[in-house]
């Protein structure tokens, strides 16, 4: 059982906690759809700074549409970006 | 929160200069130091990313390798492997060495 | 640069003299550093010689001749191609490839959708594959605009894609590392993997350009 399933809409979390992230700025607070679960990995976020790295993270690839990331993408509204994001970097959707 | 300097994604930023430049004998041993320091876990590859993260604007805008460095030194520095003052002065002796043809 | 090679260039300056401490201004500013951080790792114990020499024969033995191997095995054998999409770490060791301490996933090119790979925080390649990324990957420009921008940038590389079919951007900014399946060029049908495999160059795995018959 994992936290989130393919094809979840989900939010990553519009947070901005200083340290080492690997939740990209521009993804902050968009909406998107599970792509795919990657597996279980160390937390980097941890790693960064020493630390083992547990309790391990769930890593999902999320899909979102490119006219929602950008406020004026230059670009067909079939584009899509794929990126990937820790479970505690997500929360469910509404919708 | 405004956007790190690391974190690109959506910047402004020139057309892509496509070049073809082979990394230099020098910017292989960084890479090698590094992947060795990984093997042996001195050093992983997220400290290294939050070391250069972490480097002033000025250093991290420089090429690649040259900020790899830097932040290499900033963090073997901070786990006491060794001091920045000792790799400048190895550095001097090492020029020296060359300079004076040994 | 060895000691030796430095050896060799012209010391008869007589505006640098011994004794001075090297700026951060002057050229070989970084190759002295590195050159005295392996010294002083390897004096205090912290790597061995032998650790980092065969790092260095490893990252040398890394180019994207490996990456096209795997193209052209996925186009000329169905099967593979469907275990390189399914689990691409698992599907290249039968290869005898590693991706190290990252996962790979292929992403196929098809007639609906464009895939491009850019790592927005760092510059996360599958270098096992590859070898080291090309400058323009690490640049700023690229880094920046392949997110916002794709079609823009995928222009200065020559390639134009149709407003019908997907443009997919993967920014590669955790733990697994990408390789984009173009597809296979018109007229190649009957070509062998080898032959295949050099015609899949390193920009078309990145999905930058597409690969050509010619």
């Amino acid at each position: 059982m994992t936290l989130f399933n393919v094809g979840d809409r989900v939010r990553i979390k519009n947070s901005h906690p200083p340290g080492h992230r690997r939740t990209p700025f521009y993804a902050r607070g968009k909406i998107g759809i599970i792509e795919r679960y990657c597996g279980e990995f160390k937390n980097p976020e941890e790693l960064a700074y020493g630390f083992d790295g547990t309790p391990k993270r769930e890593l999902y690839r999320v899909r979102l549409s490119q006219t929602d990331l950008w406020e004026n993408y230059d670009g067909p509204e079939n584009d899509t970006l794929d990126l990937e994001i820790y479970d505690h970097w997500l929360e469910k959707a509404e919708g | 929160m405004n956007q790190r300097q690391h974190d690109m994604g959506g910047m402004d930023a020139d057309p892509i200069e496509n070049s073809a430049h082979e990394a230099e004998p020098w910017a292989k041993m960084v890479t090698s130091l590094a992947a060795a320091m990984r093997e042996h876990d001195i050093m992983r590859i997220d400290e290294l990313r939050r070391a250069l993260e972490d480097l002033p604007s000025k250093i991290y805008e420089q090429d690649y390798f040259e900020r790899w460095s830097e932040a290499m030194v900033n963090l073997l520095e901070e786990k006491g492997v060794f001091t920045r003052k000792e790799v400048l002065s190895r550095m001097e002796k090492i020029k020296d060495k060359i300079e004076g043809g040994l | 640069m060895t000691t030796d090679e430095r050896d060799t260039h012209d010391h008869g300056h007589d505006h640098e003299h011994p004794g001075t401490t090297p700026d951060v201004n002057e050229a070989g500013y970084y190759e002295l550093m590195a050159e005295a951080m392996k010294e002083l790792l390897i004096e205090k114990g912290v790597v061995s010689a032998d650790d980092v020499r065969r790092n260095l024969e490893f990252l040398d033995s890394r180019d994207p001749v490996d990456g096209g191997r795997v193209i052209a095995k996925a186009w000329t054998d169905p099967d593979f191609k469907k275990r390189l999409l399914d689990d691409g770490t698992a599907a290249i060791k039968e290869m005898g490839l590693t991706m190290g301490d990252a996962e790979l996933v292929v992403v196929e090119n098809t007639d609906d959708v464009h895939n491009m790979i850019v790592c927005t925080l760092c510059s996360c390649y599958p270098r096992t594959l590859l070898g080291l990324p090309p400058d323009w990957y690490k640049s700023k420009s690229y880094r920046s605009r392949a997110v916002i921008e794709p079609r823009s940038v995928l222009k200065e590389f020559g390639t134009e894609v149709p407003a019908d079919k997907t443009v997919r951007v993967h920014d590669s900014n955790a733990d697994m590392r990408y390789l984009v399946l173009p597809q296979q060029p018109d007229g190649t049908e009957n070509w062998s993997a080898d032959k295949l495999a050099e015609i899949v160059s390193r920009d078309a795995m990145v999905g930058v350009v597409l690969p050509t018959a010619g």
